[in-house]
């Protein structure tokens, strides 16, 4: 079982454990079109769209994998479905996207799985890890070292 | 605030829902319009067939159980993500 050792960085200030208690489970993640989809186009003579990067973040109160909705266009995905998701007052319907993550610089495979298109402005963040991509993974959140373990 | 989608593929599905509960629950159905692609094992492999038939559009992969529960995202919407800062 490949095992990733993150120590958060990205402030200028701060203890390991300042850093992870306030930034969280950051996981840098590059949001590609799906395989079919990248085949289709190579045959076509199209090009495939360049992937997203950026931050992803692991909550584990989630129930589903999510991608800021802004960036679906620049990968030119269409939607496979919709769902409803809990929210203040009530369920609200949104959009679902097959794409694959990779995770730069980690032994974590590539997967390629559906994403809850949601609304995160000002998070600096791309994607949510949730629970249905966890349940294959051993996640270990260690605060005293300012570090977490995520085993796949 | 997203705007429904899929109505015709719902109802296509609903039409047959009964049936692929009976023979495929648990497999992924791919309706585009009121065509009817067929029942695949993962949403990958639903994927790549929907791409081959229709190209890059919009088509519905439904995941064939009884009911879906609805996700839940709750730091997300309830505007917890950094509720730190």
């Amino acid at each position: 079982m490949p095992v990733h050792n993150v120590f958060p960085h990205g402030l200028a200030t701060g203890t390991p454990q300042d850093l992870l208690a306030s930034m969280g489970l950051l996981l840098p993640v590059e949001i590609h079109v799906p395989q079919a989809l990248a085949s289709a186009l190579t045959s076509q003579g199209a090009a495939v769209p360049q992937p997203i990067t950026g931050n992803a973040m692991v909550d584990t109160g989630a129930t589903g994998c999510c991608i800021e909705e802004s960036l679906v266009q620049r990968l030119g995905l269409q939607p496979i479905g919709q769902v409803n998701v809990c929210g203040q007052s009530g369920t609200r319907l949104q959009n679902l996207y097959l794409a694959r993550m990779s995770f730069p610089g980690s032994p974590i495979p590539t997967l390629e799985l559906p994403l809850i298109g949601v609304q995160m402005p000002g998070q600096n963040l791309i994607s949510l890890i949730g629970r249905d991509l966890l349940r294959h993974c051993v996640l270990v959140y260690n605060g005293p070292l300012g570090s977490y373990t995520i085993a796949f | 605030m997203t705007e429904p989608k899929f109505q015709k593929e719902l109802e296509a599905f609903d039409r047959k829902k009964q049936e692929l509960l009976s023979v495929c629950e648990g497999k992924f159905a791919v309706f585009k319009g009121s065509d009817f692609l067929g029942v695949f094992d993962t949403p990958q492999t639903a994927y790549e067939a929907g791409i081959n038939k229709w190209g890059n559009v919009p088509f519905l992969i439904k995941p064939v159980v009884k009911e879906e529960k609805p996700h839940q995202i709750p730091a997300l919407f309830l505007g917890l993500l950094h509720a730190s800062t």
